[in-house]
């Protein structure tokens, strides 16, 4: 059981590193197991794995974008709902045309898919304009630091 | 080549310990463990993780070199790994800076200042 847990955290590595590294990975895990004890082993391959995807492969740019997204609509959600409706009628009035059906007729499902939508394209859209900002941050500071070498 | 070797100063607990048992003799992953175990008289326990982790980032950089190393009876999946010339040179130059602050820190601990 834990021998099978160990074997799936393993293979969820990222594919170049678990072609590299996985076999023999698996292999000190069946030797070492009774020596370092299989908590202590599977806490490694978790924290391996979160270092593996987060940090050596660029992808904790997009959990980072993803989570100033949420942030960024979460304080833009609280702070309509703390302005109040007569605010947000006022702010929304120049978009009156799809405010004003909205405003009396009943939440259907077509204007919850509607709004999902939306939400979700906000999400992504601000997702892929903050990770090509840390690209270019990143690639900024790379190129200045082989410049310092 | 690369030359410059103060890009890899001052190199990490895990880093060191890999280098250091990779010093005497080219080893495989489990055997890198053991040493460092052994170095650190079982202080420092590297896992399979973090081990292939700064094994990847060593090779990566140069520091180390997968070693053609290997035995009849042996394991297929156990690979050896040997310490780079360049590896050789960053491990000096970091054990002469560990030497230097261990001066240091002596020097200041036999002798304490008094504040005025």
């Amino acid at each position: 059981m834990i021998r099978t847990l160990y074997r799936c955290l393993v293979w969820l590595h990222p594919p170049a590193f678990r072609r590299e590294f996985g076999a023999e990975m698996k292999w000190i895990f069946d030797r070492a197991r009774h020596e370092r004890g299989p908590k202590t082993l599977l806490a490694d391959a978790c924290g391996s794995l979160a270092r593996q995807w987060l940090l050596r492969t660029g992808w904790w740019k997009v959990a980072a974008a993803m989570a100033l997204a949420v942030l960024q609509v979460t304080v833009g959600g609280l702070a309509m709902t703390m302005l109040g409706r007569h605010e947000v009628a006022q702010l929304a009035a120049p978009m009156a045309m799809f405010h004003a059906p909205l405003k009396h007729a009943p939440v259907t499902a077509e204007i919850l898919v509607f709004g999902t939508a939306v939400l979700v394209g906000c999400l992504v859209l601000m997702v892929l304009v903050l990770v090509s900002s840390l690209n270019r941050i990143t690639r900024r500071r790379r190129l200045c630091s082989n410049y310092a070498r | 080549m690369i030359d410059d070797i103060t890009p890899f100063l001052p190199l990490s607990p895990a880093s060191l310990h890999i280098l250091l048992s990779l010093a005497s003799e080219d080893r495989h992953g489990y055997g890198i463990m053991q040493e460092v175990a052994r170095q650190s008289e079982g202080q420092y326990k590297l896992g399979p993780g973090t081990l292939y982790d700064n094994i990847q980032k060593l090779m990566t950089n140069g520091l180390v070199e997968e070693s053609s190393r290997a035995f009849a009876n042996e394991d297929p999946r156990r690979k050896y790994y040997h310490l780079s010339s360049f590896g050789k040179r960053v491990l000096s130059a970091e054990v002469g800076r560990l030497d230097a602050v261990v001066q240091e820190a002596r020097l200041h601990l036999r002798s304490p200042r008094r504040a005025i």
